[in-house]
């Protein structure tokens, strides 16, 4: 296994740029995934490492070897497709011996490799059959078999759950953070459900429009997103955001105030902010809470007065839609037995450790105690 | 998404070269008649791959074959026949792929095979027998028997083909044309033909070539002086002028224009017709 | 689909049907059954069994003929089936490739002479083959060949070859774009799974796209097949119904025509004709039987 170094990449189509200045580095048998909607180039970047394009400046190195100008086989990758890509005309067990034909291997040593990973991925049993006779979840283990058997320094994944039905991407996910495990294998992996990401990945990488906004684990991409684009794309359901401006500067922390004039404290580091200046307040939907009966908020919380538009039942909890009496709307998670109904108007509360404040630029301010936000309804 | 040649292919060279050599074999004999029909007799001999100059630019051979009424009786021949075979082949094949395609009926399946028979199967083979009929029905020497017969010939493949695309029509159309009362003629000319009209357009094209360019039953059924086609009267001609270069290259010129211009136009849907038929 | 047959139904498969059983299929079983009857020196006409294939096959003169006209159309099969389609198939690997510039245009003038009339074809090649023009010996000059040129078409020992070549280069378009609407068919993540596995591009071709088109391939095959035991055109264009020189470029087609016309010495038979028409629907049907029983079915395994 080997670690990968990508710097100051870019890459262009024809005018158009689809990666611009990336950096990355990712440790020896660390699982990144690298995240971002439609366009973002994360699958450029994916490909770019595996050498089927390649890039217009910067380094690529895996483990010790620059490898940018290098075709595919001689970077010791592998790689998964979206679609499997397996050949049609090959039963599964020239499927997985193709790679190793090429590069030479004896007989045997390629029936001991093709057994080997076909048992650990519970396909030794169908390793006569041709791939349209299989069902998506087998046709994608032999994808992974197909790269396990090249004992790569580098696993590549392109969506490889995204062709699978939710039950079986479910179970397809464990089974790969258990690969992942037991080969203690250097892995890329390509996804736009951020799920997948916050649930597999070592280390998350966010793409959008061909820069990375931010590199790190998932907590920390959850609790300290560095702009508003990581913070609205992490977390389901999205990060409310309302409009505010800065009334005081009040270490630790800052003092704002939204447009209905309900003002509050958000325990974030204020350097650089200026009284008056327009920020977005977030707010995540399970941070927040509807105040029943007799609670009162706390002196620097947040306390909007907000009517139910839409309740969504999810069981345990529930997810309730709302419109403050400015017109701003927010989602709020809340306790599933809670007795509430549209048209109530209520009193939402938030705590000042719970606010993530985004500067006009998008950037975020540090916040101060980011901690493990108990969900509000807990306490 | 670009990608360097080199990483699933041969070197760009290789490719380019092949393409551009077998250019020439392909278009370079057509150049050529081309070339020499507008020259005169003497320059076509002593300098047969030279462009005509201003020396030797000549319509002689032009006039000759122009002068001839019959090229124009051909051409017209040639054009009412495909013409008139196409437009039954068409209107009978797709009504017939049509209940073909969508009603279970008895004896479909055995209907599909009979049809399927003529693709593979030549129709010339059972010339002496067509030849005997169009006589007792006094139809040799006439246009009509031409059509019969290439309808004939065009039906089976027309029918599979169209049967394929009427297929894919999707079915909540269909039922909701009937739902709404429309009887089933209706059905077939205002909603489903027009939804096929690719299809439609694919199998004109290459179903026109053949019959244009046939030689064999215009020889055999309709041979006389009123009712030959183009390629008929082309083979005469130039098996009667062999001796007339100006003449032979200037009517082989005047052939394979009509087929040039008619290419340039209609090349996309040929190609993918041909590309989209081939799945089968 | 709707249930059941009514009268719409009839009405919409008849004019097809009529047309077709009366000027196709009925056609060639009534020549079946003419190749049953011999026609005697006053034209009548009476069933003789099996006679005519007797006679086509033991008859020293009609043998010869027969067995000459097969062994030409088999030579004509062979040269199209190394010519042709190998050519269709470079052509068609060369254009399905990515980033070709003017793929398009390569295409569309490739399949420029497929249109042409075989009658503008026999005539072109023709003329430009004749010893009397020069082009074909000046053209030869060029590469030193000069020496080499004969007027190939006029040989008994070339005549044939010459035909199917020309023949071939009519024809080439078809493979080429059949083969190619397969090509451009194999999905581009298959063929970038091999170049990631560290396959050459030989190796691409010969082991991940060859495969997947050999149903194509098999297609082209019966079609060039049933095409080439069909063909009549092209030979009576340049050499008559005569086939010369010395019956050298006779295929069964042109010895239908003649048998069935008649011509010079031979006399016009019907019955006879009809007998070679059955004979040669006999060969036709042989190939595409085992096409479908053979070939096809072993070829499933090949498609995407």
């Amino acid at each position: 296994m080997a670690k990968v170094s990508i710097q100051n990449v870019s890459k262009s189509f024809g005018s158009t740029p689809v990666l611009q200045d990336v950096s990355l580095e990712i440790e020896h048998g660390e699982l990144v995934v690298l995240v971002g909607p439609s366009g973002c180039g994360k699958s450029t970047l994916l490909r770019v490492l595996c050498g089927l394009e390649e890039i217009d400046s910067g380094t690529l190195r895996i483990g010790d070897d620059i490898v940018n100008g290098k075709p595919p086989a001689e970077r010791g990758i592998a790689m998964v497709f979206q679609s499997y890509a397996l050949y049609p005309h090959m039963t599964v067990y020239r499927n997985m011996a193709f790679g190793l034909k090429i590069h030479g291997a004896d007989k045997a040593e390629i029936e001991r490799r093709v057994m080997d990973a076909a048992k650990v991925l519970h396909i030794d049993h169908l390793l006569q059959r041709l791939p349209r006779e299989l069902s998506g979840g087998q046709r994608q283990r032999v994808a992974i078999g197909r790269a396990i058997v090249r004992e790569p320094r580098l696993f590549l994944f392109d969506e490889p759950l995204s062709n699978l039905d939710a039950a079986l991407r479910a179970k397809t996910r464990i089974e790969l953070a258990r690969l992942h495990r037991d080969l203690a294998a250097t892995m890329v992996y390509v996804t736009h459900d951020q799920i997948e990401a916050m649930t597999l990945g070592d280390k998350i990488v966010v793409l959008h429009e061909g820069r990375v906004q931010q590199a790190g684990t998932p907590l920390t991409l959850y609790q300290q997103p560095a702009n508003r684009f990581v913070a609205t794309f992490i977390g389901s359901p999205t990060i409310n955001l309302l409009l505010a401006r800065v009334i005081e500067l009040a270490e630790p922390g800052v003092r704002v105030q939204l447009g209905n004039g309900c003002k509050f404290l958000a325990t974030v580091d204020s350097t650089g902010l200026q009284v008056g200046e327009s920020i977005e307040i977030g707010l995540r939907p399970e941070h927040c809470e509807v105040l029943t009966g007799d609670r009162a908020p706390g002196v620097d919380d947040a306390a909007l007065d907000a009517e139910i538009t839409l309740v969504e039942h999810l069981g345990e909890s529930n997810l309730l839609y709302l419109k403050t009496d400015d017109g701003q709307e927010l989602v709020v998670r809340g306790d599933g037995n809670a007795a509430v109904r549209l048209g109530d108007s209520v009193i939402v509360r938030a705590a000042p450790e719970a606010m993530y404040l985004f500067r006009a630029d998008g950037s975020a301010c540090p916040r101060l105690r980011p901690g493990n936000m108990r969900s509000a309804h807990a306490s | 998404m670009a990608k360097p040649m080199h990483k699933a292919a041969p070197g760009r060279l290789f490719v380019h070269l092949s393409l551009l050599g077998y250019l020439v074999l392909a278009l370079a004999p057509i150049l050529l008649v081309f070339m020499n029909s507008f020259k005169e007799r003497s320059a076509i001999f002593d300098n047969p791959l030279a462009w005509p100059t201003p020396e030797s630019f000549s319509l002689v051979g032009y006039r000759k074959v122009l002068a001839r009424s019959d090229v124009w009786l051909y051409f017209g021949n040639s054009f009412v026949v495909t013409v008139a075979s196409l437009f039954f082949i068409l209107l009978f094949g797709a009504m017939a792929a049509w209940a073909l395609a969508e009603y279970r009926f008895k004896g479909n399946r055995w209907l599909k095979l009979f049809f399927a028979f003529g693709i593979m199967v030549p129709i010339r083979l059972g010339t002496v027998s067509i030849l005997q009929t169009m006589v007792s029905l006094g139809l040799v020497n006439t246009l009509t028997a031409l059509v019969l017969v290439y309808v004939a010939q065009g039906l089976p493949l027309a029918i599979m083909i169209l049967s394929e695309f009427m297929g894919q029509v999707p079915g909540e159309l269909k039922d909701a044309a009937r739902c709404d009362g429309i009887d089933e003629f209706r059905i077939f000319f205002q909603v489903v033909v027009p939804l096929i009209r690719p299809a439609i357009a694919t199998v004109a094209v290459f179903t026109m070539v053949p019959i244009w360019n046939d030689l064999w039953f215009p020889l055999i059924l309709a041979p006389s002086e009123k009712t030959q086609t183009i390629t008929l009267g082309i083979q005469q001609f130039v098996g009667q002028y062999a001796t007339d270069w100006n003449a032979v290259l200037a009517a082989l010129a005047l052939a394979i224009v009509p087929v040039v211009v008619l290419y340039a136009l209609f090349s996309r849907q040929l190609i993918r017709g041909i590309t989209a038929g081939a799945v089968k | 689909m709707k249930q059941g047959f009514s009268w719409r139904v009839l009405v919409f498969i008849t004019p097809a049907l009529l047309i077709y059983a009366m000027f196709s299929a009925l056609p060639l079983l009534d020549t079946l059954r003419l190749g049953l009857y011999s026609t005697d020196d006053t034209g009548v006409r009476s069933f003789s069994g099996l006679a005519n294939y007797a006679t086509i096959l033991n008859d020293p003169q009609w043998s010869a003929s027969f067995w000459n006209a097969m062994l030409n159309n088999l030579k004509f099969f062979g040269i199209h089936m190394l010519a042709q389609n190998p050519m269709g198939l470079l052509l068609a690997a060369l254009l399905s490739l990515r980033n070709v510039r003017f793929a398009a245009f390569y295409r569309t003038a490739f399949f420029l002479p497929t249109l042409l009339s075989v009658v503008i074809v026999g005539f072109v090649w023709q003329l430009i083959l004749s010893p009397l023009w020069g082009v074909s010996e000046r053209l030869l000059g060029w590469i030193g060949l000069a020496d080499w040129f004969a007027p190939w078409l006029g040989l008994e020992s070339s005549a044939l070859i010459t035909l199917s070549l020309m023949s071939v280069w009519q024809y080439v378009g078809i493979p080429m774009m059949l083969i190619y609407a397969a090509m451009i068919a194999i999905p581009e993540d298959v063929i970038e799974a091999a170049v990631v596995e560290g396959a050459s591009p030989w190796r691409i071709f010969w082991q991940i796209r060859l495969p997947l088109i050999l149903p194509t391939l098999g297609l082209v095959t019966i079609l060039t097949f049933v095409a080439n035991f069909n063909a009549f055109d092209l030979i009576y264009t340049v050499k008559g119904g005569l086939a010369g020189p010395n019956y050298s470029t006779d295929i069964l087609g042109t010895l239908f025509y003649r048998t069935f016309f008649g011509y010079q010495s031979q006399v016009a038979s019907a019955t006879m004709g009809a007998a070679v028409a059955t004979l040669m629907f006999l060969v036709i049907l042989l190939g595409v039987a085992a096409y479908f029983l053979l070939v096809q079915r072993r070829l499933q395994r090949f498609a995407l």
